[in-house]
């Protein structure tokens, strides 16, 4: 006899593609991706034995990444193991349990920073000064007992309460952000083995930090073409050191960062940091503090410091930046799927 | 005390987890340490250098969990802390659930609240006119808390909502009160007989604290958002708002507050509180009286006179205008004599600091008749803050406007930006200071102890001077307000600052002090 398990098919829609996996669709139409790892609201799917996709059900996307419409907890429908087959229009569960139509969704830009216009150090500078101001109001959690220390303030409002991670790791964390500060890239990517694959949760926290500072490199090479002809090499340089050091999560989302890819909602407020804004700073702030207990803090901690270099060694100044971004990050329809 | 190692392979979970995770098997009795975290070369040294690391170590690699504990065997296992460890992340799997779901989209959103009929949009402004789009398409009520929505998108919306029978309350509209919730900023005030339209936030606080204090509660409170009552809107959600009201069976008088509209938006409105069966206040700061008369409704001096107006009618009493002071007029005699006598004859000038825009209006409006008021929202153009007179003179601020909120909260909400204003703008020529302290949801939690804070440090700066301020407030707030109304009232106090109970009482022996000060000099 034949016992029939019936199972509720869950039938997803997709909501937004980011633009580099509706080209690896394009070039791949058909492949079996394996799911790697499941949270309640984001799923990673294995492909090509190192590369991940990410679904997720949240109010951001990541590079590589589909958000989807779906409000019960993936873990209800998903195990790691279990096996996908993506098509340029749907992705489809082997054991039947769930579909995703890809057809009516939108596609986002997940290099759309890499096109902005040129910033100026003025607003950075205000912009940072304002974020460290709010940072230093949130919960001291990850990295982020380190804020005073590597922004060299005083900030007597609160004490700051450190933990094992962040006390073990201040020096090295330090040491890395003089070189970088002094564009001693050599020397900082000898000390980044310091840092890569340090800290909790899949995405450890120095890896967070390290993918900040990649972005923006990466931001100011495309901004300022030929003045800063090591970040490339710099940046492939810690991707390729992560590749062995740090999770793979961790290390997928630091060779996105090397090529200037990041969330839509890491990409708000970094666009929001580099230019004027109208009192978005905090709103953007808190959307990537979202990100887990410490990964956001650890990014925005990462951001500034980053954005000290930026100060340093900036010196080009144009404002006319911020529509750009905005028309580049303008939702289309899906070309050809 | 014994090393134990737990691993679980390819196993992943996100740094909140972990982090609790580790502080919930820390607490364990008889756990001396413990390190959770994923299983990179630098996480493991770190275990080493804790003295954590075991044999086990060697064969971990990034993508394995670790628990490293040392534990004694004589009070807990290390299969009891692995237990401690599933369970908490059982627990913590489930608070993951559906009670933390952030819905991606508007459109899930709602499938996951099922029945839900109003949606708050607070997202950067050049986005916000889209997801009002999908709101007001999906049937929704819409409450528009984003502020740099272009008039074009503003009007259009709005002719969407009022065709749909819906209300779109903004942009940049913070405080409503609907169906006994309040959204944004907004006062614990009891629920009852009176509702209100208000295209000002703090004006539309002001009058529903003080009815509050009068005993008596509201229907509703909508708002319209500041630009509704000019003459590209329309009014049309004040209109929309009103005709609501008069439709609800629980409202059985309204009260409108705005600035003044433009003339052809107030001729509309007028229109309607000729025809309304209930009866209808208007506090349409320095509007037209005689108009208000004219329709049959009942016209105000202030938001306070406004709420005493709306309480009385309501209760079928009959009204003056308020024009003075709950504290006897003797008493107030003492406190402008007090005040004045502590002054130097150089001190003479006003910093009035507010974080309420409608509040800095009101008392603009009631100082102006006496006195010449710089500002940065001034009411006439002569009269802006870059205008102010080499020899200086009064200033009035609001602090909550777009220039000084650029890349930082709302003074109502970080009391950081007033702070510095106490700093930079009050000096040894300050006679008088004057400040509204906004409780409520979305305000700050100790919005008096910050203004205290800052009026010990400026009293201690003058007093090197041989100096003294006065300083005069008032608490827009209820004895529910989660701040403590009596609380924050004792703290202004403790700190030498005369509280009125009112916006416009705190103008008006403001006023008082400044005219004498001007006589005696």
């Amino acid at each position: 006899m034949t016992y029939l398990v019936e199972m509720s098919k869950k039938e997803l829609n997709a909501i937004t593609l980011a633009d580099d996996l509706v080209e690896l669709l394009r070039e791949h139409p058909s492949q079996t991706a394996l799911v790697h790892s499941v949270y309640p609201h984001a799923v990673n799917l294995l492909i090509r034995e190192d590369e991940l996709i990410t679904l997720t059900s949240q109010d951001d996307i990541p590079p590589m990444g589909l958000m989807v419409n779906c409000s019960t907890s993936f873990t209800e429908f998903l195990s790691a193991g279990d096996k996908v087959i993506l098509e340029t229009d749907q992705l489809t569960a082997v054991n039947g349990s769930f579909t995703v139509d890809f057809r009516d969704a939108k596609v986002w830009k997940a290099r759309s920073l890499l096109n902005l216009d040129r910033f100026s150090t003025e607003d950075v500078t205000q912009n940072r000064h304002n974020l460290i101001r709010w940072l230093a109001q949130q919960p001291a959690e990850g990295l982020l007992p380190l804020l005073p220390r590597l922004t060299h303030l005083s900030m007597s409002s609160k004490p700051v309460v450190d933990n094992i991670y962040s006390r073990y790791i201040a020096d090295d964390l330090d040491a890395f952000t003089t070189a970088i500060n002094t564009s001693a890239w050599e020397q900082a990517s000898v000390l980044a083995d310091r840092l890569i694959g340090f800290g909790m949760g899949s995405t450890p926290s120095c890896d967070d930090f390290l993918a900040a500072y990649m972005i923006v490199l990466a931001i100011a090479d495309a901004s300022y073409p030929g003045q800063h002809p090591w970040v490339r090499q710099f940046n492939q340089t810690i991707a390729s050191k992560a590749k062995s050091r740090t999770t793979l999560i961790s290390a997928n989302m630091l060779r996105l960062a090397a090529d200037g890819k990041t969330s839509r909602s890491h990409q708000q407020l970094i666009q929001t940091c580099l230019f004027k804004n109208s009192g978005q700073l905090e709103y953007s702030a808190s959307q990537v503090m979202r990100h887990g207990a410490t990964s956001g803090g650890d990014f925005l901690l990462g951001l500034i410091c980053a954005f000290e270099w930026v100060q340093n060694t900036m010196t080009d100044i144009s404002k006319e930046g911020e529509r750009a971004w905005v028309e580049n990050n303008q939702p289309q329809p899906v070309p050809g799927i | 005390m014994t090393l134990h190692t737990s691993i679980k392979r390819n196993a992943y979970y996100d740094s909140v987890t972990l982090m609790l995770l580790s502080r919930e098997l820390q607490k364990l009795e008889g756990v001396e340490d413990v390190l959770v975290g994923m299983g990179t070369d630098l996480n493991l040294d770190l275990a080493k250098d804790l003295g954590l690391a075991s044999g086990e170590f060697d064969t971990l690699t990034p993508n394995d969990l670790f628990i490293a504990a040392k534990i004694d065997e004589a009070q807990i296992s290390m299969k009891q802390v692995e237990d401690a460890f599933i369970e908490q992340l059982n627990k913590s799997a489930e608070s993951d659930g559906d009670e933390d779901y952030q819905p991606p989209s508007l459109r899930s959103a709602v499938q996951a609240l099922p029945g839900a009929n109003m949606v708050l949009v607070s997202v950067p402004g050049q986005f916000a006119a889209a997801e009002v789009e999908e709101a007001l398409d999906a049937g929704l009520h819409v409450m528009l808390f984003s502020d740099n929505v272009s008039v074009e998108d503003e009007l259009r919306l709005k002719q969407k909502a009022v065709e749909k029978g819906l209300l779109m309350m903004g942009p940049d509209c913070g405080t409503a009160i609907i169906n006994g919730k309040p959204l944004c900023f907004a006062n614990a005030v009891r629920r009852g007989r009176i509702g209100v339209v208000g295209a000002s936030g703090t004006g539309t606080q002001e009058v529903t604290v003080q009815v509050h204090k009068l005993g008596e509660g509201l229907s509703q409170v909508i708002g319209t958002g500041g630009r509704d009552l000019k003459e590209q809107i329309g009014g049309l959600m004040m209109i929309q708002g009103f005709e609501s009201l008069i439709a609800d069976p629980e409202t059985d008088l309204i009260v409108l507050i705005s600035k003044p509209p433009a003339p052809l938006v107030a001729e509309k409105i007028y229109q309607i509180a000729k025809t309304s069966p209930k009866p209808v206040v208007i506090d349409f700061i320095g509007g037209d009286r005689a108009a208000i008369e004219a329709v049959g409704a009942i016209p105000c001096i202030s938001l306070e006179d406004a709420a005493q107006k709306a309480v009385k009618a309501l209760h079928g009493e009959a009204f003056d205008d308020f024009t003075g002071f709950s504290l006897p007029e003797d008493y107030i005699n003492c406190i402008v004599d007090t005040s004045v006598a502590k002054l130097k004859s150089d001190q003479t000038e006003l910093r009035a600091l507010f974080t309420g825009g409608t509040l800095a209006d009101e008392a603009m409006k009631v100082l102006g008749v006496h006195h010449e008021i710089y500002s940065n929202i001034p009411l006439s153009p002569e009269m802006a803050i870059e205008n102010l007179p080499g020899g200086r003179g009064h200033i009035c601020l609001d602090l909550g406007e777009d220039q000084f909120t650029r890349g930082r909260p709302h003074p109502m909400i970080d009391p950081q930006t007033r702070t510095e204003f106490f700093e930079s703008h009050v000096d040894e020529k300050t006679a008088v200071i004057l400040v509204d302290v906004v409780l409520g949801f979305g305000s700050y939690l100790d919005p008096a102890g910050a203004v205290a804070d800052s009026v010990r440090e400026i009293r201690q700066r003058l007093s090197k001077q041989g100096k003294d301020v006065v300083v005069i407030a008032s608490v827009c707030g209820t004895d529910l307000d989660s701040q403590d109304l009596n609380k924050s009232i004792e703290s202004l106090e403790a700190a030498g600052i005369i509280v009125l109970p009112s916006n416009a009482q705190a103008v008006r022996l403001t006023d008082r002090v400044l005219q004498r000060i001007k006589k005696g000099a």
